[in-house]
């Protein structure tokens, strides 16, 4: 392989790294506020973490595309008050990769924290306990498997990812082509034999981290 | 009496099922009340609200002048700041935490080391030492409920709530447990309300009685007075023994024990007691209690107690005999028996009870 490609299977995953890093801790509030807690909007919340899901990829660049562009609600502030451009850079990859990788670890830690017994919560608060530390030394000790099996999954969706982050981010060799567009890339320009590898490398990235979540999922449970 | 608890309240279900608490009241001293009632009669929601899981519809709950509920003001303390123990029927332990690190988690504000020493120390009163580092999955279901109690009792609450402690237990080790379980309440000198069913635990551990029916609280008292004098048939009906009397061990020989009661001499059986008891309550059922007039009648039985009637009350085809043998004694009777026998208030007659039906239950 030539430095090149090294480059685009380490940028890929550090930006991988990158949007899962960010999510983590919203989506394990979300996912927590989702289990445990009733509010107003709820309903509407839930549709739309799960939307990414069943949306086209590519729609869902295109929306992230009309809000962060330099005209776009959220682009425009944050060029004027923060003078951050993110549509067509890194950023832009790594807010694709977020947006695409979101509900699926909402959707296991939610469901692993509504398995957590809510008495045992409870029992905790007659001990004195505060909600911050019910939550950590309870809520998530016993819910921590599905928190680290999400964790993996939504790597493994950020790895793969391409529709929207062409949209968003479009195709700058060295800046934000991912290891899915340099695929798609390559294929257009008829270099197959590229395009295996890179394939290849996808397929062990995605592989390894789907198995270590099945691996932790499957453990006996506490 | 200084009452310390005190809570009337409503909590309503969906469903339209409600459980209301009037006037509960439990003393500082005496300090072990039990809450009685039959299965699914509502005590467990009366604790619940009392420990601050559950918020009452209507009515407030006050406990040493501190309010912790009150409804119509819209206060509600929470679980965590009233400084209570909780220890419900399936224990609560934690499954991922070491029985020690179960007992340190309501003592995060002492010291580190003045929290180790007070867990050593609850644990070994509690006789589980050497088990610290379990897990509660590794622990037997007798030695569970030890943890349960000793994470209860360390933090030293202000008062502790127990639903049904003993009643996940097999009958040996209940049996054992029940009278350290009286121990150590008394050890830790804690205000107690305990949650049960079971009669025979409601007298062994308990000082003050409140008997609850279908969602309400029917009876409360003095244990003793209240199984001895129940205020109407459906308390009677709910403690099913109609007699409860505290009296002292004279004599034990051959399997036959000697009571004292009141100066008058009972014989009863004397398996089960603990080697030691002094003092003890005898429970007498109504329909085990024969009467005679004259002398001769039922040569078998161990006891003649004479007495005198002093209330016939009508329930049904049968009739509650009201007598004073030094102490209060009810009989129950056909109404053709007490025709015969020709009964009305002043008569003097003979109660006539076998040994095996006198129930002997140490008081600890």
């Amino acid at each position: 392989m030539t430095a090149q490609e090294w480059q685009l299977i380490g940028f890929t995953a550090a930006m991988a790294l990158l949007s899962t890093a960010l999510i983590l801790p919203f989506g394990v509030l979300l996912a927590w506020l989702l289990a445990r807690r009733e509010w107003w909007g709820k309903a509407c919340v839930e549709t739309l973490v799960a939307l990414p899901l069943v949306v086209p990829p590519v729609v869902t660049g295109l929306v992230l595309l009309k809000l962060f562009g330099r005209r776009g609600i959220l682009g425009h502030w944050l060029h004027e008050h923060l003078g951050i451009d993110v549509v067509f850079t890194w950023k832009a990859v790594a807010l694709a990769l977020a947006v695409m990788s979101i509900p699926l670890l909402v959707r296991t830690v939610r469901s692993a924290i509504e398995e957590v017994n809510p008495r045992l919560e409870q029992q905790a608060r007659t001990l004195g306990a505060g909600e911050w530390r019910v939550f950590f030394t309870i809520t998530l000790p016993l819910a921590k498997r599905g928190v680290l099996a999400g964790t993996l999954l939504a790597l493994a969706r950020a790895l793969g990812e391409f529709g929207a982050t062409i949209m968003v981010a479009g195709n700058i060799p060295g800046q934000t082509t991912t290891l899915s567009v340099a695929i798609y890339h390559s294929v257009q320009l008829g270099q197959d034999e590229r395009a295996g590898m890179l394939s290849a490398v996808a397929v062990l990235l995605a592989f390894l981290a789907l198995g270590a979540s099945e691996l932790i999922l499957r453990r006996r449970k506490i | 009496m200084s009452a310390q608890l005190h809570a009337s309240f409503v909590k309503r279900f969906a469903g339209g099922t409600s459980i209301q608490v009037e006037n509960l009241q439990t003393p500082a001293d005496p300090r072990i009340t039990v809450l009685f009632g039959a299965s699914g009669c509502g005590k467990t929601t009366v604790l619940r609200c009392l420990a601050g899981l559950e918020r009452p519809d209507a009515g407030r709950i006050a406990f040493d002048g501190q309010i912790w509920s009150d409804a119509e003001k819209h206060v509600f303390l929470p679980a965590r700041a009233r400084d209570i123990g909780f220890v419900p029927q399936d224990y609560g332990l934690f499954p991922h935490l070491t029985a020690e690190r179960n007992v340190a988690y309501g003592l995060c504000q002492m010291a580190p080391r003045q929290r180790h020493l007070r867990v050593a120390e609850t644990l070994e009163w509690i006789g589980l030492h050497g088990l610290a580092k379990r897990l509660p999955r590794e622990l037997s279901g007798g030695q569970q409920q030890r943890v349960a109690l000793a994470r209860a009792m360390a933090r030293r609450p202000r008062l502790l709530l127990l639903d049904e402690p003993l009643s996940a237990l097999d009958a040996p080790t209940r049996q054992g447990l029940r009278r350290e379980l009286r121990g150590w309440l008394r050890h830790f000198a804690i205000p107690t309300l305990l949650v049960t069913h079971d009669r025979q635990e409601a007298v062994a551990l308990g000082d003050h009685l409140v008997v609850m029916h279908d969602g309400r609280v029917i009876q409360q008292g003095l244990l003793h007075e209240v199984f001895s004098r129940p205020g109407n048939l459906e308390v009677a009906g709910i403690l099913a023994v109609e007699t409860i009397q505290p009296g002292q061990l004279v004599d034990c020989a051959d399997g036959l024990a000697t009571i004292a009661v009141n100066g008058m001499r009972l014989i009863a059986m004397a398996e089960d007691l603990p080697v030691g008891t002094r003092d003890v309550f005898v429970c007498i059922r109504a329909e085990d209690v024969m009467l005679s007039i004259g002398e001769d009648a039922h040569a078998s039985a161990r006891n003649r107690l004479p007495g005198i009637v002093r209330d016939l009350t009508r329930d049904g085809a049968l009739v509650r005999v009201e007598l004073d043998c030094k102490f209060p004694l009810l009989a129950l009777l056909t109404r053709q028996a007490c025709q015969e026998l020709s009964l009305a208030p002043g008569v003097a007659v003979h109660a006539v009870v076998k040994a095996q039906k006198i129930h002997l239950i140490a008081q600890a």
